[in-house]
């Protein structure tokens, strides 16, 4: 595939914004990338041996996508960056995990193994009352809070369906 | 009154049991990203779930009355020393502690006295449902409970065994102990000191896997290794009595001797002597009240609990009225507190 921007070349970064909780991605190729200062901007000291967290978040821009994600998307609840969160070793907010989702997975792997989760669900009467109370804050929130449920209820046709869409807008 | 001052099952080897769940809002920033109001949000928040407990505003808490809580072990040391708006709020049965804006929005957290995992996880899941009447608590199918740091993931449960090892101390058993436990997702953690140089042989063990086990089987899992050591430390310690009745006995009698007539003590020299104390209880105990180790009958597990939390720095200057004390005033009201205290 040739680069978005100049045509010419082959695209071998890919780089994807979030604006007003809108994703859209580009394909570029590395000089592109680099006059727009992409992939370039990765704090060195995540890959320190100072780096506090390195245990855990280390890997994380071995992720093809990282690189090119870790200063430019942004999680559109919390602000916080794929670098902010290697840097800290710590999400900023439940939506970081859902942003991140395919550059955090190597890591959450490594810590926990392959394994998904068991165990106990959140109280089904979660009111919206109460202020705090957050709302869905994207179309794919809603659909995860949707597939949720369909899980819960054990409706797995529809969740099938709603997985394929939530994957379809991840994409 | 707190899990020291009550009554339990196994308190010989077992002096509390632990339940934490760490739990946070769906599009609410956490740590340093979350903002005071958001923070002031979630602590009011908080207060309408637990319309039953009661609220301690940690902001406006001086700092000994805070690492008084810390020394309890009912809340974190990190949030008794934290300057940021955090507030914690206890039930009136003193068993459930809820830490609001810790790490993580919530950490609830049940400490029951004695062998009594399930009890403990029971209140804890008890006051996570409550919030979660007030809150849409962050999770996700297959992550779980979504949490500010990654390795807590899951189930975001700790459950731990506060334990008392004196015997397998003595033996050198407690590193191959957490080498054999970290392989199986236990981890033994020294108190009161660092690794197995625990100054009283008090080490907490825990899970250390929270993703993809659910919560009975890490109860399960935990009580099942549990008992295993818990017969170790038993059998070492008749084995320790039966090698030698006469050093132990000397041992514990000396001990009790210092903590009850000693008029200057420190906080390390009272530890030392209270782990043999403590044994001599246990070992008289498992000889059906056979052996003579100068300790009185009357002494009780609860006494001497409540003598190792009375005896650190902060709650001890609480007690004596909350004036800022010296190191040398600390260790000279320490001793008159024991000899009140274990009646000599």
């Amino acid at each position: 595939m040739l680069c978005e921007r100049c045509g010419k070349n082959e695209a071998t970064v890919r780089y994807s914004e979030i604006i007003n909780g809108k994703k859209r991605s580009y394909s570029l190729c590395a000089d592109c990338a680099g006059e727009l200062g992409i992939g370039t901007a990765v704090p060195t000291d995540i890959f320190g041996a100072g780096s506090l967290f390195s245990g855990f978040f280390g890997d994380i821009f071995d992720h093809p996508k990282a690189v090119a994600a870790s200063n430019v998307v942004r999680c559109p609840v919390c602000g916080a960056t794929l670098s902010d969160i290697a840097a800290e070793g710590k999400v900023g907010c439940s939506e970081c995990y859902r942003t991140f989702r395919a550059e955090l997975s190597p890591t959450i792997r490594r810590i926990h193994g392959g394994v998904t989760y068991k165990g106990s669900q959140p109280a089904k009467d979660a009111p919206e009352a109460g202020g705090t109370a957050g709302k869905p804050v994207s179309e794919l929130d809603a659909l995860r809070a949707e597939l949720y449920e369909a899980i819960k209820k054990e409706d797995f046709e529809r969740a099938a369906e709603l997985r394929d869409r939530i994957k379809a807008l991840e994409a | 009154m707190s899990w020291y001052g009550k009554e339990g099952s196994m308190t010989g080897v077992v002096l509390s049991s632990r339940v934490r769940l760490a739990r946070n809002v769906e599009g609410v920033p956490m740590g340093k990203r979350l903002s005071a109001d958001g923070a002031e949000k979630l602590i009011e928040g908080a207060g309408k779930a637990l319309s039953d407990c009661d609220r301690v505003d940690f902001r406006r808490l001086d700092p000994v009355t805070a690492a008084a809580y810390a020394e309890e072990h009912l809340v974190s040391a990190e949030f008794a020393s934290s300057d940021s708006p955090r507030a914690l709020y206890k039930n009136e049965g003193e068993d459930t502690y809820i830490m609001v804006c810790e790490e993580d929005h919530f950490r609830i957290q049940s400490i029951t006295r004695g062998y009594s995992l399930a009890e403990a996880y029971s209140h804890a899941a008890a006051a996570e449902a409550k919030l979660a009447g007030v809150f849409r608590l962050a999770f996700d199918p297959e992550l779980g409970y979504l949490t500010h740091c990654p390795t807590n993931l899951g189930t975001a449960m700790r459950a731990s065994l506060m334990m008392f090892l004196p015997a397998l101390t003595r033996q050198g058993a407690i590193a191959p102990l957490a080498r054999q436990l970290s392989k199986v997702g236990l981890t033994v953690r020294g108190m009161y000191g660092e690794g197995s140089d625990a100054a009283a042989c008090l080490y907490q063990i825990s899970n250390q896997v929270t993703l993809g086990i659910t919560e009975e089987e890490t109860i399960k899992k935990l009580t099942r290794l549990s008992d295993t050591v818990i017969n170790e430390e038993l059998k070492a310690r008749r084995e320790l009595f039966e090698k030698a009745p006469e050093d132990v006995a000397d041992v514990c009698s000396r001990a009790f001797g210092t903590l009850t007539h000693s008029r200057v003590i420190s906080c390390r020299e009272f530890m030392e002597n209270w782990v043999s104390v403590r044994l001599g209880v246990s070992i008289a105990e498992l000889s059906g009240k056979n052996a003579d180790l100068g300790i009185p009958e009357t002494l009780t597990y609860k006494t001497l609990d409540t003598s190792l939390i009375e005896s650190q720095p902060a709650v001890l200057t609480l007690l004596s009225g909350g004036g800022e004390l010296s190191p040398r005033e600390r260790d000279v009201l320490r001793s008159s507190r024991l000899r009140e205290m274990l009646g000599a």
